[in-house]
């Protein structure tokens, strides 16, 4: 090696220059963006687990109210004619025993449906009272206790279930068309359309699989003010959400869901003007280089943005959020770009697994539930775009949201059934986030992203 | 002081604070090392930022064989190549002679100058001589090894290596006549 070389290899080998303190920042910032996406899908098992967990403990541990399987379903309808029908009462009709139902009172034995105008009175022998025949239903305080007749649905039509109390082995059931209490002097014409489905001694749990498309309306709250005030610079945004939920029936009335589901929600920043180079070319640095990473940043409401695309340059003509590397860029170039287009859109894309309560409040052949529940939320994405009239670029990323968020959700739901199996939902729901959605304090104080959305869902009881 | 084992065995487990310590022990160096190896200041800290991630990744990887300087060293050289090799562009290089030696004024010349000054003028080179130099003079590649990094022939490395010594030697020429015409005018002399 030449003498020359060898001089500035000595000088050069072990040179040393401290960097920058930005550059350990920036280091770290990565670090803890990447830490957050290491776990991601181990967080989403976990979290699933959990849920997994609480459900199986909740069905487990809770109380056995149980469903009984409809021992008989009538068919009934405005032209029926008094009907009266017996079922069979020979012992081996066996029934479920529900130790958990209401007791039948003399007011509970007649229902009235507002559709049909059907009453119906019910009358079983019990154990305890052997031999008791249908000539002791006039007395209605004998009949207590000891069933239960509801309206439900099946086949799209407006049937009743009967449900067995304690103790009892055998049932007659009396379906009448009138008004009065004189019914049991009417003729005991068989009802044509009543049939047994089962006269069962099994209960069963109710399970079914529903997916939805979800459209929605998106923003943010923030409890405390910010430095930059974002109230008139940021805007609401439609997006969507999707996902698939496992529900389980715990009774009648109550219900639990879980699944997974993706949601994209977000804010339009607005004030903010685009340029680019007419030939959309990066920006040059004052030496005529090249410039290796976007010298700008910008803050939001919503987190930082980083800036990817070099063939944009942004100024803030409303406040002052955009940040500049100074002298990283020729500032007497940006005069020579186009003015492209104004405002920017964020979008998050979560992960969602949620876990909701129903409770069905009217249950006929469109049944409407309120629903509850909370929601993990992992951050999958956070693309910033540009948004022209015609065109939607993206341009960088949100950075200083936290990986995990949490959220409530609260709304009605709304089904109605196309088959035995199927139903459609309509659910007008309110989604806000429970914990803020920045990572860090200082740099989104407290924002609570929020949304309105219509979840379209179809759903298949299993 | 925690010693370098302790200190890589935190940043395996994603210590925060052995991640800092073990940049703040390499940084220094390593920021050297960009700054031969890029065109400007800006890509530098860009080519230190990601060498660390790189390095931090890459740690299980380390057999603990040899010095981990040298094992941390490398992996900022090839992330300086892979940045060079993805940015290429086809230069035309003018084949010159190799053996010029230089003269004793050269070299007087380069043993006034500073650390500094030369990183400066290294920086100055266009990209392919840039890479040449540095892998050839600083790292210890031979030309053949060159040839395969850089996807070019053996002797276009060699007239790159010669190229580069000359645009160097010039402009350490050129400095050294300006301070001397300097020292002169101010009467010093």
């Amino acid at each position: 090696m030449e003498r020359f070389e060898k001089n500035i290899q000595e000088k050069l080998r072990d040179f040393q220059v401290q960097p920058p303190g930005e550059v350990w920042g920036a280091i770290e910032n990565q670090l803890v963006q990447k830490q957050g996406k290491k776990f991601l899908w181990l967080r989403i098992a976990a979290a699933i687990l959990l849920l997994v967990v609480s459900i199986t403990s909740l069905v487990l541990y809770l109380p056995q109210v149980r469903i009984a399987e409809p021992l008989a379903v009538m068919h009934i309808s405005e032209d029926d004619f008094v009907p009266i029908y017996m079922v069979p009462s020979d012992t081996e009709t066996k029934v479920e025993i529900i130790s958990d139902l209401k007791e039948i009172t003399e007011s509970d034995v007649i229902y009235e449906s507002e559709k049909t105008e059907i009453y119906a009175a019910v009358s079983m022998y019990t154990d305890e009272t052997p031999g008791i025949d249908s000539d002791m239903f006039t007395d209605y305080s004998n009949i207590s206790g000891l069933a239960e007749l509801n309206p439900i649905k099946y086949e799209s039509q407006l049937t009743y279930e009967l449900s067995f109390s304690d103790g009892v082995q055998s049932s007659s059931i009396i379906a009448l068309k009138g008004s009065d209490k004189d019914y049991f002097e009417d003729t005991e014409t068989k009802l044509p359309s009543i049939e047994i489905i089962k006269t069962s001694d099994q209960s069963q749990r109710v399970f079914a699989l529903s997916a939805y498309l979800a459209p929605q309306q998106s923003f943010r709250y923030q409890r405390n003010t910010t430095p930059i005030s974002f109230e008139k610079l940021e805007s609401e945004i439609f997006s969507f959400g999707a996902g698939i939920r496992f529900h389980y029936k715990l009774n009648s009335r109550w219900e639990v869901e879980s699944g997974l589901g993706y949601n994209m929600i977000g804010q339009a920043v607005n004030g903010i003007t685009a340029f680019s180079h007419p030939s959309m070319i990066p920006l040059y640095s004052s030496r005529g280089e090249v410039i290796s990473s976007h010298p700008q940043s910008m803050r939001t409401s919503m987190g930082g943005i980083v800036f990817k695309n070099q063939s944009f340059y942004f100024a803030d003509i409303a406040s002052t959020r955009v940040d500049a590397l100074k002298g990283s860029y020729d500032e007497s170039n940006v005069n020579l770009l186009n003015k492209t287009a104004t405002g920017l859109i964020q979008h998050f894309g979560y992960i969602e697994v949620p876990l909701v309560l129903r409770y069905k409040i009217i249950d006929r052949m469109l049944s409407l539930s309120v629903k509850s529940g909370i929601s993990a939320n992992f951050l999958y994405t956070s693309n910033v775009y540009l948004q022209g009239s015609a065109f939607s670029r993206p341009i960088g990323e949100s950075t200083g949201i936290s990986p995990l968020s949490w959220s409530g959700t609260g709304g009605l739901s709304l089904e109605y059934p196309i088959s035995n199996r199927i139903n459609i939902a309509l659910d007008p729901t309110f989604t806000m986030f429970l914990t803020p959605m920045g990572q860090y304090r200082n740099l989104i104080r407290e924002t609570y992203p929020y949304n309105y959305s219509l979840y379209m869902g179809i759903r298949y009881n299993l | 002081m925690e010693k370098l084992k302790d200190i890589i065995k935190g940043c395996l487990k994603d210590d925060r604070q052995m991640q800092s310590k073990l940049y703040n022990i390499f940084a220094p160096k390593m920021y050297g090392l960009c700054l031969r190896y890029s065109a400007s200041v800006e890509d530098a800290q860009d080519l230190l930022q990601e060498g660390f991630i790189k390095v931090y990744n890459n740690l299980g990887n380390f057999k603990w064989e040899g010095s981990f300087e040298g094992w941390m060293r490398r992996i900022f050289v090839n992330l300086a190549l892979d940045k060079y090799r993805s940015k290429i562009s086809l230069l035309s290089i003018d084949e010159v002679a190799e053996n010029q030696e230089p003269s004793d004024n050269e070299i007087n010349a380069l043993d006034s100058i500073s650390e500094k000054e030369i990183l400066e003028l290294i920086r100055q080179l266009p990209d392919q001589y840039r890479m040449v130099f540095n892998l050839y003079v600083i790292e210890g590649y031979s030309h053949k090894e060159l040839g395969e990094m850089l996807n070019i022939r053996e002797s276009t490395s060699r007239s790159n290596l010669a190229r580069a010594k000359m645009i160097l030697k010039e402009k350490v020429e050129f400095r050294s006549q300006k301070i001397e015409k300097a020292i002169c005018e101010n009467g010093k002399i």
